[in-house]
C-alpha cells in the first residue's frame, strides 16, 4: 500500500511540480551532454587543446553538481513542508516515522529517476547541438557525432547519486527531530522573519550597500595597466568578490522589506490601483524570502557574467590571433638557419614572401627602465623594415624625418610611455639626437620584439654601430598554415631549436618559431571551450531561479486562491486581475535581479579597461552586456511566461 | 463500569521558558467510560483542541497523566507512539484529512492495510462499515469526487474499522451544512449505541453537543461544568446546554 501511496503522490507531484521535474531534466541532461561531448574522442581529437576541456569541465561540473543540489534540496524542502500535514496524517493512523520517512524518500527517488531516465536521451541529443557549435566555432566542415559512451553514463549517475544522497540525508535528518505536531502544524509557520528590528535591517543594508561600493572600487582598481599584472591581483579580486557577494546576500535580504516598508508607510502609494494587494502580497514573500533572495542574486550574477565572458572572449577572437601571430610564419634565431627553416616551410606550403629583419640593441637604455629592469637597453627597427612589416599587413607606410622616432608598443603598456616629457628628446649611444613623433599601437604584435612589449622605429641611419639583438624571419604563405606545420618545423628543426647542456639534458625552445594556423586553433579551441562552458553555467543558473520563483509562485497561486476569489467578489474584472498577477510576479521576479545586473555592469565596465585592446572599440563591450541581458532575461522570461500561466490556472481551477 | 480514558491533573503551558506562560489546559482530572460519548465544549481559547491533542499524543503534556485504556500515555517512547495510536485510537477531524491520492474505498481500509490484515478481511470489513454509514455507493470515487457529508461518513469510517477503543472527534461538522451535520451526528449516536464505540468529541456547537450523553465544560483550561442528557430529550438537553453558555459568556450564534 505504501508504495502505491508513493507511486500515486509522485505522479500527483508531477503535475504540481512539472517545471521542477523540467529544470532537473534539462540539468541532467547538460551535464550528460557536456560529459558525452568531453569523452569524445572525435572531439577532443578536433584540436590539441581540446583535452583540457575535460578537466575544465570536470571543475565546472562539481559547482553545477552544487547548484542542482541546493535546487533539489530547496523543492524537496517545499514539497516537504507543503505535504507535512499529509504526512502527519499518516503518523495519526499509526505508520511509522520511518516508514514515512521511507515513502516520502522513494517518491523523490521516483521522480528524480524520472529526470534521470528523460535526461539520457535528452542528453544525448544536446550533446549533437554542442558538438555542432564546437564544430561551427572550429570552423570544421563536417559534422561530428557524438556516440555514447559509459564513463559519461556513469558520471550523470554518480552526479546523480552524490545530488540525492545529500538532499534525502539533509532531509531524514529534519525528519527526525520532527514530532507529529511538527508535520501536522509545519504547514501553518511561515519561514522566519529574517530581520526582527528595523534598525538592524537598515543598518545591515547601508553596510551591504557601502560594502559593495568598495567591492566594487577595489575590484576597478585591479583593471588598471599598472595594477592588472601583478601577482596579488588575482587574490584582491578573489576578495573583492567575495566581498560583492556578501553585499548582494546584504541588500537583497533588506531590499524588499524596505521598499515594502516605505509604500506601506506612504498612504498616497498605499492606496494607488492595485499597490496595496501587490505589495501585502508580496510582503509575506519578501519577509520571509530574504535568504533565498541572496542565494538567487548571486546565482543571477554568476550567469550574467558567464554570459558576458563568453561574448567578449568571442569579441575578442581576432585581436587575439592579431596580437600573437599577424604573419603565417614568425620565428627568431640565427641568421644563418633562415634558409633551412624556408626550405622546410616550402616543403608544404606556397611562399609568397618571407621579409628577414633585424631589432638592434641600444646600451643608452632610456625608454627600457620604464618597461623593466630585465634587460639594460632599448631595442630598436629601421624604418625601412618596420614598413616592410606593416606593407605585408596591408597598413599604409610611416614616414620619419631624419631626427624622429616612433615608439610601437602593446596598448595595454602605452600609459608606461605616455605623456613623458623625458623621451620627447632622446639621444641613441651612437650620437644620433632623435625627437618623438609618436606612439603606435596599432602594428604592435608580441613576437615583434621577443625581448620586451616595445620597439623604437628609427631612420636607417640611426643604426649605425649598433649590435643585433636578434634577427627575425616571417615567411607569407599563399596557404593557410595549420599546426602541422609547427610540429614539422619542430621536429625537422630540431637540430636549432633544441640544445644539450653539459649534463646531457635536452632543452627545445620551440617558443621561437610562431605558426599562425597554431594560434588559431589554440584560439578556436579556447574560444568553444569558454562560450560553451560559460554558457553552460550561465544556463543551468538561471533555470534553477527560475524554478525556484515559478515553484514558489504556483504554490502560493494554489494555496491562496481565495485571495483572488475575494478580489473577483469584490468587482475585480479577470483583465485587471490577470494585471495584477503579471505585476505581482514581475516584481517577485525582479527583485533578485536589479541589483546582480549593476554590479555586473561595474565589474564589465571595469574589465572592458583592460579588455577594450582587444575589442573593436570601448563601448563594444556595452553591446555584449546588452547581448548577454537579453539572453539571461529570454531564459528567464520563459520562466515568468510559464509561471503566469500556471497561475492563472491555479486560481481559475477551482474559483 | 470500566474507564477507557483517565486524566490525571493534567497541565499544558505554553511559553514556560518566558515570562509569559499560557495555560492552556490547567489541571484537568476527568474520565471517559467505555461506550459513553461525551462532549467538550467551551469558547475559542478555552484549550479543547489543545486537550485533545494531548489525549491523542499529538501534544505532550507539560505535567500530569493520561491514561487510555489502562495504558500512562505520557510515559510512552516517541518511537512507540505510532503503534499505540494505530491499536487503539481512531481520529475524525474537521476538514476530514482523507489522503486525495486514494479511493475512498482505500481510505477507509488503510488503517488495516497498516495492520497486515487479511485481504478478504479487509474487503469484507469494509462493505460492512460502509453499508452502516451509508457510503457503498461511492467506495471508488476519490475524495475530491464526493460531497463534504459523505467525507466525513467515509472518515468516520476509517477512525472506526479498526474497533479503537476510543474516537476522538474535533469539530466534526465544522465543515459541514445543517442537514450533513445532521446525518453524520446521527451515525455517530448509532455508532456508538449498536458498537458500543467509545466517542470523545470536541465542539463549541450545542446542537452537535446535544447528541452525546454528557458534556464537560472548559474555561480558561480548567472544567467549568459537567452535565448529563440522562432521561431528557434532547431539545431539554439542548436548552441546558444554551443555559450553561450563556453562564459562560459563550458562542450562542451557533445555535441553529
Amino acid at each position: 500500500m505504501l508504495s502505491k501511496l508513493a507511486y500515486r503522490n509522485a505522479k500527483r507531484s508531477l503535475k504540481d511540480y512539472l517545471v521542477y521535474l523540467i529544470t532537473i531534466t534539462i540539468s541532467f541532461s547538460l551535464i550528460l551532454a557536456f560529459s558525452l561531448v568531453s569523452n569524445s574522442d572525435a572531439v577532443t581529437s578536433l584540436s590539441f587543446g581540446m583535452d583540457s576541456f575535460k578537466n575544465v569541465l570536470t571543475f565546472v561540473n562539481c559547482v553545477i553538481v552544487f547548484v542542482v543540489c541546493f535546487l533539489i534540496n530547496y523543492t524537496t524542502k517545499f514539497m516537504f513542508e507543503k505535504r507535512s500535514k499529509e504526512l502527519g496524517m499518516y503518523m495519526l493512523l499509526g505508520i511509522k516515522k520511518t516508514k514515512i520517512a521511507k515513502m516520502f524518500v522513494t517518491e523523490n527517488i521516483i521522480l528524480g529517476f524520472l529526470a534521470l531516465i528523460l535526461s539520457i536521451p535528452c542528453g544525448f541529443i544536446f550533446s549533437q547541438f554542442i558538438s555542432l557549435v564546437i564544430v561551427k566555432i572550429l570552423g570544421i566542415p563536417e559534422v561530428i557525432f557524438i556516440s555514447f559512451n559509459a564513463v559519461s553514463i556513469g558520471s550523470l549517475a554518480i552526479c546523480f547519486l552524490v545530488i540525492y544522497t545529500l538532499v534525502l540525508f539533509n532531509l531524514l535528518c529534519k525528519i527526525r527531530k520532527m514530532t507529529i505536531h511538527h508535520f501536522l502544524y509545519l504547514e501553518k509557520q511561515n519561514e522566519k522573519k529574517m530581520f526582527q528590528s528595523n534598525r538592524k535591517r537598515n543598518l545591515i543594508f547601508l553596510f551591504s550597500l557601502v560594502l559593495g561600493a568598495a567591492c566594487l572600487i577595489v575590484w576597478h582598481s585591479r583593471f588598471q595597466e599598472s595594477a592588472f599584472s601583478q601577482t596579488e591581483t588575482l587574490t584582491v579580486l578573489i576578495f573583492s568578490m567575495i566581498g560583492l557577494i556578501a553585499s548582494i546576500y546584504g541588500i537583497s535580504a533588506t531590499i524588499s522589506d524596505m521598499i515594502l516598508s516605505w509604500i506601506l508607510k506612504n498612504p498616497k502609494l498605499k492606496y494607488q490601483k492595485d499597490h496595496l494587494f501587490v505589495a501585502r502580497t508580496f510582503a509575506s514573500k519578501a519577509r520571509t524570502m530574504s535568504f533565498t533572495f541572496g542565494t538567487l542574486s548571486m546565482l543571477i550574477l554568476i550567469s550574467v557574467l558567464s554570459l558576458n565572458f563568453s561574448g567578449l572572449n568571442k569579441a575578442g577572437y581576432h585581436s587575439s590571433i592579431e596580437l600573437e601571430a599577424p604573419y603565417d610564419v614568425t620565428l627568431f634565431d640565427d641568421k644563418e638557419s633562415f634558409d633551412e627553416y624556408i626550405e622546410v616551410i616550402a616543403q608544404d606550403y606556397t611562399i609568397n614572401e618571407t621579409i628577414a629583419y633585424d631589432i638592434y640593441k641600444d646600451p643608452a637604455n632610456q625608454i627600457q627602465p620604464l618597461y623593466s629592469y630585465f634587460n639594460d637597453f632599448d631595442s630598436l627597427i629601421t624604418l625601412s623594415d618596420y614598413n616592410r612589416l606593416r606593407k605585408l599587413r596591408n597598413m599604409e607606410s610611416v614616414s620619419l624625418s631624419e631626427d624622429e622616432y616612433l615608439i610601437v608598443t602593446s596598448s595595454q603598456k602605452k600609459y608606461l610611455v605616455d605623456d613623458n616629457d623625458h623621451l620627447e628628446h632622446i639621444q641613441l649611444s651612437n650620437g644620433f639626437s632623435l625627437h618623438l613623433k609618436g606612439i603606435d599601437t596599432e602594428s604592435f604584435w608580441n613576437r615583434l620584439n621577443s625581448e620586451e612589449e616595445f620597439v623604437m622605429v628609427v631612420p636607417d641611419r640611426c643604426i649605425e654601430g649598433l649590435e643585433i639583438s636578434e634577427s627575425h624571419l616571417i615567411v607569407d604563405t599563399a596557404e593557410e598554415t595549420t599546426n602541422d606545420l609547427k610540429e614539422k618545423i619542430n621536429h625537422d628543426m630540431a637540430h636549432h631549436l633544441c640544445k644539450t647542456d653539459e649534463d646531457g639534458d635536452v632543452y627545445c625552445q620551440y617558443y621561437r618559431v610562431m605558426v599562425r594556423g597554431t594560434v588559431i586553433e589554440e584560439q578556436n579551441t579556447m574560444t568553444a571551450m569558454l562560450a560553451s562552458i560559460c554558457l553552460y553555467i550561465a544556463f543551468i543558473l538561471t533555470s534553477a531561479v527560475g524554478t525556484i520563483l515559478a515553484i514558489q509562485s504556483l504554490s502560493d497561486a494554489a494555496k491562496y486562491k481565495y485571495r483572488y476569489m475575494t478580489l473577483r467578489r469584490l468587482g475585480v474584472n479577470d483583465s485587471s486581475l490577470y494585471r495584477t498577477i503579471r505585476k505581482q510576479l514581475g516584481i517577485l521576479f525582479s527583485i533578485p535581479v536589479a541589483y546582480p545586473v549593476i554590479c555586473c555592469f561595474f565589474m564589465m565596465t571595469s574589465v572592458n579597461h583592460m579588455y577594450q585592446f582587444v575589442l573593436e572599440s570601448k563601448w563594444t563591450y556595452l553591446l555584449y552586456f546588452a547581448g548577454s541581458l537579453a539572453v539571461f532575461l529570454l531564459i528567464y522570461g520563459i520562466y515568468w511566461i510559464t509561471t503566469y500561466i500556471g497561475f492563472k490556472r491555479n486560481i481559475n481551477e477551482e474559483s | 463500569m470500566e474507564h477507557i480514558l483517565s486524566l490525571d491533573q493534567v497541565r499544558k503551558y505554553y511559553g514556560a521558558n518566558t515570562n509569559h506562560i499560557t495555560k492552556a489546559v490547567d489541571g484537568i482530572s476527568m474520565s471517559v467510560d467505555k461506550g459513553e460519548f461525551t462532549a467538550i465544549m467551551g469558547a475559542s481559547g478555552s484549550g479543547k483542541t489543545t486537550l485533545l491533542n494531548c489525549i491523542s499524543t499529538i501534544d505532550t503534556v507539560t505535567s500530569g497523566h493520561i491514561f487510555v485504556n489502562n495504558q500512562d500515555i505520557t510515559t510512552i517512547k516517541e518511537k512507540d507512539f505510532a503503534d499505540f495510536r494505530r491499536e487503539n485510537l481512531g481520529f475524525i477531524f474537521q476538514d476530514f484529512n482523507l489522503l486525495d491520492t486514494l479511493t475512498i474505498e482505500e481510505n477507509i481500509s488503510l488503517s488495516l492495510i497498516i495492520n497486515k490484515k487479511n485481504p478478504s478481511f479487509i474487503q469484507n470489513k469494509v462493505q460492512q462499515i460502509s453499508a452502516k454509514l451509508g457510503i457503498l455507493d461511492i467506495l471508488s470515487k476519490f475524495p475530491y469526487e464526493v460531497s463534504g457529508g459523505q467525507k466525513q461518513r467515509c472518515a468516520c469510517a476509517r477512525a472506526l474499522i479498526n474497533n479503537p477503543k476510543l474516537i476522538l472527534a474535533d469539530e466534526p461538522t465544522g465543515a459541514l451544512d445543517s442537514k450533513a451535520s445532521r446525518m453524520l451526528l446521527e451515525t455517530m449516536s448509532d455508532i456508538n449505541t449498536q458498537l458500543q464505540a467509545t466517542i470523545l468529541m470536541v465542539t463549541h456547537d450545542p446542537f452537535c453537543a446535544s447528541f452525546c450523553e454528557r458534556i464537560l465544560f472548559l474555561k480558561d483550561g480548567r472544567i467549568f461544568d459537567e452535565i448529563f442528557k440522562g432521561e431528557k430529550t434532547r431539545k431539554e438537553f439542548f436548552n441546558e446546554i444554551l443555559d450553561i453558555l450563556t453562564l459562560l459568556g459563550g458562542e450562542t450564534e451557533y445555535v441553529k
